[in-house]
Formats: structure tokens, C-alpha cells, sequence
């Protein structure tokens, strides 16, 4: 499989193709990323679309030098510092509350179907509940945790792509995780210890 | 390491990415404190539900229809990064040069005449392809005034070699055209998969909508409203089995191709009604003949006017499957 700088040097060279596989092999990605930022799906699409947008406008700035998903969250956090930006300078805070919506995806809706009704109620209560849990986090702690936990980044990766140590990323993972463990076993969700 | 630290680095230890000195003290520890152990246990149980239960979701349908509309805006991507970058590197190159170097270059150009030559050759290129520049930009014609960021693309995508860019400036060309109603510009253009309007300056950004309907004698393409859309989609959906809803996505509203290609004929207008809290969209081949009856039909809205795009606008463009 042609690796993602290869995709993006083949763009440079004027292959929309080319980046048209790298929107589809990191579009999920990305748009998990600000939707567990933000728990509205709209708003991580917008924000998505920035971040392709971006991509694709500035594309000649993009060297090799930098792994290519490090280059890409670094616009995706820029993109967010952007909008809350935004946000505050209208004078309204965007509301981290997830909205009403199930948020699941085709397959699980699918599968969904062969449980029992209470079993799926439960299932999306759970759910919920680990959405209100990470919305309960302070920001900087929870882009650290969706990175780390929802993209898979090492802490390096974290480390390079928001500007912040690496000694900084395990603090604020180890107050993060011992936040949401605290969250699940008040609600049950993890059970007791 | 003692207990207490240790603590604070299972979170790093149970997801591997601790070094591999600080990783045995932590085993060490973990060796002799239940504490520890229970903790890394509580740990991992946490990990586990959240991973459970933090599926991906997946994006909505419209999401890659409205970035491929936004990608077909944007300039054009870097194509001669080669010379941006022999550019960039130069700079740096005589930034980190050393004076003595530069003299050193002078004096082998007065020893060397072929590189003498050389140099005043380039120099001379220089010139005239900068002379070429301006010369070009001072002939080319300005695009009507409007603050648009197609306007601006436009303006940079002139590059004769790019024929893609080419293409889409002739789709911009083909398909612009400005109401008459004072402060309200709408502009149309062709992109894939249908017409797209823009809507910016007049319309909300959320919860408009599209409805084409083939009425028969007066072909309606498209009825774009507002805050009451949604009544109004329902009753003429109801009405027209043929009707199609589509929805504004980032202050434009596309007609989809099945409509723009089956009732929006290439050699015919386009008319734009502003009736205050709702635009129309008109396709009508028949408009002269029509016009009086058009007219009579909107005299209710104070505000009702109409802008078209000439016949020879439409043509300018190949359609759809003709280009594929």
C-alpha cells in the first residue's frame, strides 16, 4: 500500500487521486477525533472538512520530513484552536455537551438488531455515559486521550503534534484515565474494585 | 522508584510506552506492592470499557459531496513544488554563506568567462520572464468586483498550462450571473453532479431547502426557502411524486444533476426571484412568451425581480457525461 507521504507527494505533483485516498483512508479518523472533542456530529464535520481543506490548499507546504499523521493533526488542532477562537470571540461557548443523537454507525445499527431491546437501550445508556465522561474532561486532558486513545498515537506522536512534552502527555493521561475510571465505577460501568 | 510513583506511571507502563529502564523499576514494584497491582488491574478494566464502547462513527452521506464541492473552489494544489523549493533552499542557502564565499564567487566569475556568461545569461532570463509577468497581468481582464473567493481563485488559477483550473473558470464564467436586486448576489456555477447556487449573503446556513419539480407549463426548477421550508417541501413533495429535496451545505445549495441535466437546458435561461423570505430558481425555455404570465404570478412579492444567464453562457460548457 502506497504510504501516506507518497500519496501526498504524488498530490503535490498535481494527482488529485492521490488525495482522494488519503481523504479516505483518514476522513473516520479525523472526524472521531473532533467529534469526541465535541460530541456534536455537525460541528466535527465542519471541522473535517476544514482540515481537508487545509490539506489540500496547503499542500505544498508539506514535507517530508514530519510523519504525515502528525502533520495532518497538527492542522486538525489548529483548526479547533481556530474555531473555539471563533466561538469566544462571538461571545458564546460552544455547549460540550454530546446531543441527542445515537451516534452509532451502520454496522452497529446492524448488529444492534439481533439484541434483545433492553440490551440495546443498556448498550446506548453505556455509551452515552462514556460521552458525558469524556465531555466531563478538561480540554487539554481530553485531546491528549482522544489522541492517544481513539487515534492509537504513541506519546511522541502526541507530543509532536501538539507542542507540549512528552512528560506533560503522561500527566495529563494519568489524571485524564484516573478522571474517566473514576466516572465509570460511580456509574457502574466498570464495576467495583 | 517507590509506591507512590510508581502509581503515577502505570497509566504509561500498561500502554507500553514507558523506556525500558524506568518500565523494570515499575515491575520491580509491581513485583512487591499489591497496591500497585490492584491499581494497574483498575486500570486496565478502565481501558477496556472505554474501548468497548468508543466505537468509531461513521461520517454522514453528505460529507464527501460537500468537500468535494469545497475542493473544486480551492486553488489549485502545488504543482511545481520543485521551484518553490530550489527558491526556499537558495534563500537559505545565501543566508548561511559567509561574505568571503561571495567574494570568492566574483572573483572566480572574472577569472571564469563562461561562468561570467552564465550568470549574466540568467540574470537576463530573469528579466524577461518578470517583464513577461507583468506585462501579462497588466493585459489580463478583471473579473466583475465582488468579494467572493471564487473571484480570487479565479484570478490565481489563470495559469494557461492548467487546463483543469481552465475548465473551471469557464464552468465559473458559463454559470455567473448577478441579480438585479440591489444587495443581493447570488451566483450559479457548474460542478460535479449538478448546478450549485450560492447563497451566502441571503440565506441561512442550516435548515433551507431545495425542491426541484417539473410542473409542466411552468418548469419550476428549484423553490429555495427559509425558516418555513420544511411545511413547504412536505405539501409540494406530496404534490409532485417527481420532486427532489436537497439541502445547503456551507452557504450553497446544488441542484443535483438529475435535475439540473434533465430540466435545466443548456440552451435555455436561468432566473433568479427574490420574494423576500423565499428565492426562486426558474428554468423556464419558453421565458419570452411566458414573461407576462411569470410576472403577473409574482406581482404579490414587493421585492420580486429576476436575473438570467444568457444562452451563450450555457453553452460555453460540455455537459456532464460528455466531459467524463
Amino acid at each position: 500500500m502506497t504510504s501516506d507521504a507518497d500519496l501526498m507527494m504524488q498530490f503535490q505533483k498535481g494527482e488529485r487521486e492521490a488525495f482522494e485516498k488519503l481523504v479516505m483512508r483518514h476522513q473516520v479518523g479525523i472526524f472521531n477525533f473532533f467529534y469526541r472533542l465535541v460530541g456534536n456530529r455537525e460541528l466535527a464535520e465542519d471541522q473535517t472538512q476544514e482540515v481537508f481543506f487545509r490539506l489540500y490548499t496547503h499542500a505544498e507546504s508539506y514535507t517530508n520530513s514530519a510523519k504525515f499523521t502528525t502533520y495532518m493533526y497538527r492542522i486538525a488542532k489548529n483548526c479547533w484552536i481556530d474555531h473555539m477562537r471563533r466561538v469566544k470571540r462571538r461571545g458564546r461557548m460552544q455547549s460540550l455537551d454530546k446531543e441527542t443523537e445515537n451516534g452509532l454507525n451502520l454496522y452497529d445499527n446492524l448488529s444492534a438488531q439481533t439484541e434483545e431491546p433492553h440490551e440495546n437501550l443498556e448498550r446506548e445508556d453505556k455509551r452515552n455515559m462514556i460521552d458525558e465522561a469524556l465531555a466531563s474532561l478538561p480540554e487539554e486532558q481530553r485531546v491528549v486521550f482522544v489522541l492517544s486513545e481513539i487515534q492509537g498515537m504513541k506519546y511522541a506522536e502526541i507530543s509532536e503534534t501538539l507542542d507540549i512534552p512528552v512528560g506533560t502527555i503522561k500527566s495529563r493521561m494519568h489524571v485524564a484515565v484516573s478522571r474517566l475510571r473514576e466516572y465509570l465505577t460511580r456509574h457502574g460501568i466498570t464495576g467495583k474494585e | 522508584m517507590n509506591e507512590n510513583e510508581a502509581m503515577l506511571e502505570l497509566v504509561s507502563y500498561y500502554k507500553g510506552e514507558l523506556e525500558s529502564e524506568k518500565k523494570a523499576l515499575v515491575e520491580e514494584q509491581l513485583e512487591k506492592s499489591a497496591a500497585c497491582r490492584k491499581e494497574l488491574e483498575a486500570i486496565g478494566r478502565t481501558f477496556d470499557a472505554l474501548h468497548k464502547e468508543l466505537v468509531p462513527i461513521e461520517l454522514s452521506a453528505h460529507f464527501r459531496m460537500a468537500l468535494a464541492d469545497r475542493l473544486d473552489e480551492a486553488t489549485q494544489p502545488a504543482q511545481t513544488k520543485g521551484g518553490i523549493e530550489i527558491i526556499r533552499s537558495s534563500e537559505r542557502h545565501l543566508r548561511d554563506m559567509k561574505k568571503p564565499a561571495v567574494i570568492r564567487m566574483v572573483e572566480h566569475a572574472k577569472r571564469s568567462p563562461y561562468f561570467a556568461a552564465s550568470l549574466l545569461l540568467h540574470a537576463a532570463a530573469v528579466t524577461l520572464l518578470v517583464g513577461f509577468y507583468f506585462h501579462m497581468r497588466s493585459t489580463q481582464p478583471q473579473q466583475p468586483g465582488s468579494n467572493n473567493q471564487l473571484v480570487v481563485s479565479n484570478e490565481i488559477s489563470m495559469i494557461p498550462e492548467d487546463a483543469a483550473t481552465k475548465r473551471k473558470m469557464d464552468r465559473f464564467n458559463a454559470y455567473s450571473f448577478r441579480s438585479r436586486v440591489p444587495g443581493f448576489t447570488t451566483k450559479a456555477e457548474y460542478a460535479p453532479g449538478g448546478i450549485v447556487v450560492n447563497v451566502a449573503q441571503t440565506m441561512k446556513e442550516d435548515g433551507n431547502i431545495v425542491l426541484d419539480v417539473n410542473s409542466g407549463l411552468s418548469c419550476v426548477v428549484a423553490i429555495l426557502t427559509d425558516g418555513e421550508g420544511q411545511p413547504a417541501t412536505e405539501s409540494i413533495l406530496k404534490e409532485f411524486p417527481n420532486a427532489v429535496a436537497a439541502r445547503i451545505q456551507n452557504s450553497r445549495i446544488k441542484i443535483p444533476s438529475t435535475v439540473a441535466m434533465d430540466y435545466m437546458d443548456a440552451t435555455s435561461n436561468l432566473h433568479v426571484f427574490d420574494l423576500g423570505s423565499q428565492i426562486e430558481i426558474w428554468n423556464e425555455p419558453k421565458w419570452t412568451e411566458l414573461k407576462s404570465e411569470f410576472e403577473k404570478m409574482t406581482a404579490s412579492h414587493a421585492s420580486s425581480s429576476y436575473a438570467l444567464c444568457t444562452p451563450e453562457r450555457f453553452a460555453i460548457l460540455p455537459r456532464r457525461e460528455e466531459e467524463a
